[in-house]
């Protein structure tokens, strides 16, 4: 079996340390997620057409970055950035349930989660450290994805 | 709130960011507040005269634009019907929202949605995913060139 290029680990080391948001993008690089690459470099150019709405916030950054490595399925997931700098990342599942994460800028997990083809899961909402949020929305990754 | 509250069978439009937009859909994002903001900023439609919905937009994007207010490309307008609206976000979750006219002095179509739970940063963030798939299964979307 052939090694990834980059281990994850050190990809989780080099976000952490990582000084601005360049180097937290080029860490996701290098790492071979290169859907949320464009997408997050697109969204940080977005920010010369409009100076007076709030940068993408660094943490949130980091927070976001540090899930897509650790939770690989949900590298396609749709990206954007709130009112206020924070990041969501979200994505629809068939019968209108839905996922969606907010990494803010204080560096909480906001969450909610809605499968209602699956009953067996239970509705999921709540504000966490990454790790627990991470986990209450996991069972959902499973499932397939309409957007 | 200080205006009249909008009739349930009037619509109002949101102007959704191009860094809230997707593939020309709206994302949750476009549908939260700025930090410290008691209500969601929307135009009432039904305040100009043009029949049709979308030629009702292309006169808020003007008002706009007259105003001051700089429209991006890539960005979208998207419509909500009051009513359904109302309705999805009381039977989903229990919030009951209010589209409230807030007339302007530079655009007199100016109106919000009010009762969002700004301090329940998770429940808000559900009532603004709901928005979103809202407007995006059953509104009008009308893209910025």
């Amino acid at each position: 079996m052939q090694e990834p290029a980059v281990a994850v680990k050190d990809c989780l080391a080099a976000i952490e340390a990582a000084q601005d948001r360049d180097e937290v993008i080029a860490t996701l690089r290098r790492a071979g997620l290169l859907e949320a690459v464009e997408r997050l470099e697109f969204l940080i150019e977005l920010e010369v057409e409009e100076p007076d709405e709030p940068p993408m916030s660094l943490t949130a950054l980091r927070q976001l970055a540090h899930f897509l490595l650790l939770e690989g399925s949900v590298t396609q997931r749709r990206i954007a950035v709130g009112p206020n700098g924070e990041i969501g990342l979200d994505w629809r599942l068939p019968g209108g349930g839905y996922v969606a994460l907010t990494f803010i800028a204080d560096g909480d997990v906001v969450y909610v989660a809605d499968a209602p083809q699956a009953p067996e899961l239970p509705r999921q909402r709540g504000t966490a450290d990454l790790c627990r949020a991470s986990n209450a929305i996991r069972p959902f990754l499973i499932l397939p994805t309409t957007s | 709130m200080t205006g009249d509250r909008l009739p349930d069978t009037d619509w109002v439009s949101r102007y959704c960011r191009p860094r809230q937009v997707l593939d020309g859909e709206p994302l949750p994002a476009a549908f939260m507040p700025r930090n410290g903001e008691e209500y969601l900023s929307v135009n009432w439609l039904e305040y100009f005269s043009a029949p049709a919905s979308a030629d009702r937009i292309n006169q808020v994007r003007e008002t706009m634009q007259s105003a001051g207010f700089r429209l991006s490309r890539n960005g979208l307008f998207a419509a909500l019907q009051i009513g359904l609206s109302r309705a999805e976000v009381k039977d989903k979750f229990e919030v009951d929202i209010e589209f409230v006219h807030e007339p302007l002095p530079s655009d007199g179509s100016h109106a919000g949605i009010y009762g969002l739970p700004v301090h329940d940063y998770a429940l808000l963030s559900d009532v603004a995913t709901c928005l979103a798939h809202h407007v995006t299964d059953q509104g009008l979307l009308q893209r910025i060139e």
